[in-house]
């Protein structure tokens, strides 16, 4: 195997950030396999030389390596089949750091977008990974490209740290890192400790001028490693306040030195980084809001220095291996996706690529998780728990799904997702759609395909018999998502099971199977089937405590077995839009009116059907100068069932939309509707509406169950006091955008899909080694 | 529409297999819902042993669920042939009947061998009986040369020109698994490239008298010629062992013939048809051949035997042979005359044809 990481080199050539990454990963690659680092000078300031770069790197042939990996504009030009993109950034002069000059830069600037969208379609680049959060937002935003961050570590070896005596700012002296910010706010400080500021660059002497009145701020100019290594084990703190920085491995340093990082909210990736009060601080970018906590850290040294163990902690997670690890997954992948395409071979039933797809280490942990359903595309409740809770495990988990298409049609299916959640679809036989045909004719179409399957799969669709046998035998955890498949799991598996509930179905099944004989007889199997999944289970996963509640009280499951993983929401995926701008160019895209938008989503559910009733007949005409957007399957469901009647003018029924255009509605929102009075769990809708950082004017019933606070993270109001309450929501833009930016940074803590799989993963760790310890 | 095909199926070798796997991955690429049951532990939908006494009415558990139902059909599949079970084929057989009874008009046959009883015996007369009514209930009987048409009609005295006695080619669902060039295939098998390379593929068996292509090469003593024999036993018989072992002897006294005694996966069977000059058939019973048949995707030229339905199975620039010296004749005389032609032709390449 050998492999090719590739990268252009600036001219004229200046070493810096880039080099250090490039010999970190190449460094680490070569530890498992051969690696050469191919580099080609672009000159970037011209369009003529800039373009001869694409041109060179799109003619450069790899063609005897197996793996190649691109990393920044514009080395993602290449041409190979098992082509990785690790991407550090594009061309930011045409993306976030766009400013006009002339009409041939703006031409440039769609050539360059162009080109750069064409070279990162999913058919060229399958895999497409980013440095950070912050360079992945900026792909969707410009591109709507999807990638996964991975942070890549520093090669910074630091020193033993010291109770602080000076704050540190180490950078290049350039406008972009905003030291000029770093220096007003330490002006306007009280802080006793001098502030120490690392490196050269071409604000240098701007800064210096600044600063030139305050005796506390010293210049010490470019330093070496040993010396810069003292300086961060001196430091109280290392003060860093870049705009919207791609990733800076300064932060990581400074982590590395057991030193915390005060920064700011429209820093990048640093905010990201920094947990706030655990790591460093977040603050706003206003020199008064710095200058407190640099007030603070000064006079509690000894608690800022405590932060060292967190500090560690964090940074310790991000290594080399875990880097390399996924790139050489993804690479394994497109190599064998390469060659089906090459042979012509459809995707085997025994999937030969198992064999050949690298098990990252010992330490993997391998999740079999089993349901009915299939996951790509990942929409609806249940499969987008799956794959979100999954997906985002960290990175010591490995999942291997297995599922049916539910409906005849699509053949077997066996892809890789993610560079850590493989899919195994196989389809249902006719048999078995036929003798479930039987099933619901019986129940008078009341049993859905998921509740015969316990009946049915074994002897209609005896193909998963072997899936399973196949892949438990490689599991170290087996999780049944709903209880369907868990009766296909031998009692003498071997391993912890676990399940994971999406409902209580006894209760929501009962319900619907209705009265008839077959449709008792099959809410009692629901039943049985629930409980043995509960009982027999090592854990047990609930979305809701009253669905824990249930658990507890219908099967007598003990509380120490059940863990709560709640519903989340892909923050990611919906990005408030940067600012009010881009918010009416939105509206105008959707055909909407430029005055206030807000925003009710449901499904085709009763509850959410009154609630989208009185926005319509109530709301509407009270605040007519007001847009309802209601999104959604309860939209058409409210025209049929009041056919005949048209909603009023300022009211838009979007319908049922795809993913990305819900992102669209979202972003042009401005404020989100929950008047829901009845209904029982959570509100997914709820979670959205924080991701996309919208406002939000809910009753008590909308807000059930969910983590935050009546006026600081939503508008929490009775029924009755809705209209009132809107209006005046309406008219309060300062008030709409502070529970907005709360609404998000909530989402983010407590809601992001990443968080909760976290912890689940703190939780399924040692059920994991106490099997492999067994296993011994 | 809903099919059932009842096969053997890979991974396990077998040929019959293979062209049902063929034919799923065909019919399944044209939108159709297809489900197979193997009677060999393939890697299916369903497993069945269908061999014997009334095992084969275990497909009344499935036939109901499908709008149609292939059964690809070796009277070794689902009969057992020794002579000491006469009585249990005839309780098959009924099985058989009843089974078609029930879904009439629903099960075609693929018919890939029979044995047409000699069995004069009241008991073999039964049972011929039996069969004969059970394929009349069938939807199609379907063969792969009109010789084996003729032959099944008359034997089972069913009127050749039937509707329901379809012929399809060998090759009718086959699809290219290997798009090297000539020069490229003998590359990758090692085979020089300006020799005349005549090619025995398939699995060793006596009946396919690959020893009488041995001999017949021998004879013609050109140089710049090769015979490779290709393939594995897939029975494990004692007379087949003895079999190879005779082959091994034979090819080992001429330093032009190579033996390559082993399975091979589907695209290395191609490559070995690609890099042939000529593919010698020189089988003493056979019904059609699915060497033949993928000789046909790729148009080459074959050396055939006048068995079964080989004849029908011929390109262009095959040529028919009926004895020993015949064969020798005909190797000796492209030896002679054809051995620069094929210097001068332009390599071609071949497109793949995916599965799906």
């Amino acid at each position: 195997m050998k492999i090719a990481l590739v990268s252009p080199t600036p001219v004229p050539r200046i070493y810096g950030g880039m080099d250090r990454l490039l010999n970190g990963l190449s460094g680490a690659l070569r530890k498992r396999f051969p690696t050469d680092l191919i580099t080609i000078p672009v000159d970037e300031r011209s369009n003529e030389t800039l373009l001869k770069g694409y041109y060179d790197f799109y003619h450069l042939d790899l063609s005897h390596y197996d793996i190649v990996i691109s990393t920044k504009a514009p080395s993602y030009m290449i041409q190979h089949p098992a082509h990785i993109l690790y991407l550090c950034h594009r061309l930011r002069v045409f993306y976030d750091l766009y400013e006009p000059r002339d009409n041939t830069h703006t031409r440039m600037r769609r050539l360059i977008h162009w080109v750069d969208k064409w070279a990162m379609d999913q058919q060229r680049i399958p895999d497409i990974f980013s440095l950070g959060n912050t360079v992945s937002r900026r792909l969707l935003k410009w591109g709507g490209i999807t990638s996964i961050p991975l942070h890549p570590p520093t090669t910074f070896e630091p020193i033993d740290p010291r109770l602080g005596k000076h704050f540190l700012a180490v950078g290049r002296l350039h406008e972009w890192k905003r030291f000029d910010l770093i220096i007003k706010s330490y002006i306007s400080s009280q802080a006793k400790a001098p502030l120490l500021v690392v490196g050269s660059g071409p604000d240098e002497n701007r800064l210096k001028r600044l600063a030139s009145h305050d005796q506390r701020i010293q210049f010490s100019g470019h330093v070496d490693e040993s010396q810069l290594k003292k300086l961060y084990a001196d430091s109280i703190a290392h003060i860093f306040t870049p705009i919207s920085e791609d990733l800076g491995l300064i932060t990581w340093e400074s982590f590395l030195a057991g030193k915390p990082v005060l920064t700011t909210e429209d820093s990048g990736e640093p905010a990201l980084i920094v947990d706030h009060g655990k790591t460093g601080f977040v603050t706003i970018p206003t020199p008064d809001a710095i200058a407190e906590r640099i007030n603070w850290m000064d006079v509690n040294r000894a608690k800022t220095s405590r932060m060292k163990q967190a500090c560690r902690e964090k940074v310790g997670k991000i290594t080399w291996d875990r880097v390399v690890d996924t790139l050489l997954a993804a690479g394994m992948k497109s190599i064998e996706n390469h060659k089906k395409t090459r042979t012509g071979s459809k995707i085997s039933k025994i999937p030969a690529i198992r064999s050949k797809i690298k098990t990252p280490n010992d330490q993997t942990i391998r999740l079999l998780v089993t349901d009915n359903q299939m996951i790509d595309p990942p929409v609806g409740g249940g499969r987008i728990r799956i794959w979100e809770l999954y997906r985002n495990l960290p990175s010591d988990f490995n999942t291997t799904y297995i599922g049916t298409h539910d409906h005849s049609g699509p053949g077997f299916r066996d892809q890789w997702m993610a560079p850590n959640f493989r899919e195994i679809v196989m389809p249902l036989t006719m048999l078995h759609f036929k003798a479930h045909e039987i099933w619901r004719r019986l129940t008078r179409g009341t049993a859905t395909i998921d509740v015969t399957i316990p009946l049915l799969l074994g002897r209609c669709s005896p193909y998963y018999h072997r899936l399973i046998a196949e892949h438990l035998g490689h599991a170290d955890i087996y999780i049944s998502a709903h209880p369907w498949m868990h009766p296909f799991i031998p009692a003498d598996a071997g391993l912890p099971i676990i399940y994971d509930s999406q409902n209580c179905e006894a209760a929501l099944k009962r319900d619907l199977l209705g009265n008839s004989l077959a449709g008792r007889y099959l809410a009692r199997r629901v039943e049985q089937t629930e409980r043995d999944a509960v009982q027999s289970s090592d854990r047990v996963l609930a979305c809701s405590p009253s669905d824990a509640d249930q658990f507890i009280f219908r099967y007598g499951c003990s509380r120490e077995k059940i863990i709560t993983v709640p519903n989340g929401v892909d923050c990611a995926r919906i990005i408030p839009p940067s600012d009010h701008e881009e918010k009416v160019r939105l509206k105008q895209e959707l055909g909407l009116p430029s005055q206030t938008l807000a925003l009710f989503v449901g499904s085709e559910y009763e509850p959410n059907l009154d609630a989208a009733d009185y926005l319509i007949r109530q709301v509407s005409p009270a605040i007519p100068e007001l847009t309802i957007g209601i999104v959604g399957g309860v939209g058409a469901a409210w025209s049929r069932r009041f056919d005949g009647d048209s909603p009023p003018s300022n009211v838009r029924i979007f319908g049922i939309v795809d993913a990305k255009l819900l992102v669209r509605i979202y972003q042009a929102a401005d404020i989100g509707l929950n008047p829901m009075t009845q209904g029982s769990g959570t509100n997914i809708k709820m979670l959205d509406y924080m991701a996309a950082g919208l406002p939000i004017l809910t009753t008590e019933t909308g807000s059930r169950g969910l983590h935050g606070k009546d006026g600081s993270h939503w508008m929490q109001v009775e029924i009755f006091e809705f209209i009132a309450s809107l209006k005046s929501l309406s008219s309060h833009r300062d008030v709409r955008r502070r529970l907005g930016v709360q609404s998000r940074i909530n989402a983010e803590k407590f809601y992001d899909w990443k968080c909760i799989a976290t912890a689940l993963g703190n939780e399924l760790r040692p059920l994991a080694q106490s099997k492999k310890i067994k296993s011994c | 529409m809903s099919i059932l095909v009842i096969s053997t199926y890979p991974p396990n070798p077998c040929g019959i297999g293979q062209y049902a796997s063929q034919q799923v991955a065909a019919l399944r690429q044209e939108g159709r819902q297809v489900d197979v049951l193997s009677t060999n532990d393939g890697d299916t939908e369903f497993n069945e042993d269908l061999k014997g006494g009334f095992r084969i009415l275990k497909l009344l558990k499935y036939l109901w669920a499908y709008q149609s139902v292939y059964i690809h059909y070796t009277p070794f599949f689902y009969f057992k042939t020794d002579d000491g079970f006469r009585v249990d084929r005839i309780i098959t057989s009924l099985c058989f009947l009843v089974i078609m009874t029930l879904s009439p008009r629903r099960i075609s046959f693929i018919v890939h061998e029979t044995e047409y009883q000699v069995d004069k015996k009241i008991r073999g007369l039964i049972r011929n009986f039996i069969d004969g009514f059970s394929f009349r209930l069938a939807r199609k009987i379907i063969l792969h040369t009109n010789r084996e048409r003729q032959a099944f009609a008359d034997f089972y005295r069913m009127d050749p020109a039937s509707e329901r006695l379809e012929v399809w080619p060998q090759e009718k669902y086959y699809r290219r698994r290997c798009c090297d060039t000539r020069e490229d295939a003998r590359h990758k098998l090692g085979i020089e490239p300006d020799i005349l390379n005549f090619l025995c593929l398939g699995f060793i068996q006596p009946h396919k008298n690959f020893d009488m292509a041995i001999e017949a090469f021998r004879d013609v003593k050109h140089p710049s010629i090769r015979l490779n024999i290709v393939g594995s036993v897939r029975i494990k018989w004692d007379v087949i062992h003895q079999h190879a072992i005779r082959l091994h002897e034979l090819a080992d006294r001429d330093p032009r013939c190579e033996i390559y005694e082993h399975f091979i996966d589907n695209e290395t069977f191609d490559r070995w048809i690609v890099a042939a000059d000529y593919i010698i058939l020189p089988y003493n019973i056979i019904w059609s051949s699915a060497v033949a048949g993928r000789a046909r995707l790729f148009n080459r030229p074959m050396l055939v035997s006048d068995a079964g339905g080989l004849p029908e199975q011929m390109t262009p620039g095959s040529h028919l042979f009926r004895t020993r010296e015949h064969l020798t004749k005909l190797i000796h005389d492209i030896s002679e005359n054809h051995i620069h032609d094929f210097r001068n032709t332009s390599p071609q390449k071949y497109m793949l044809q995916p599965d799906s």
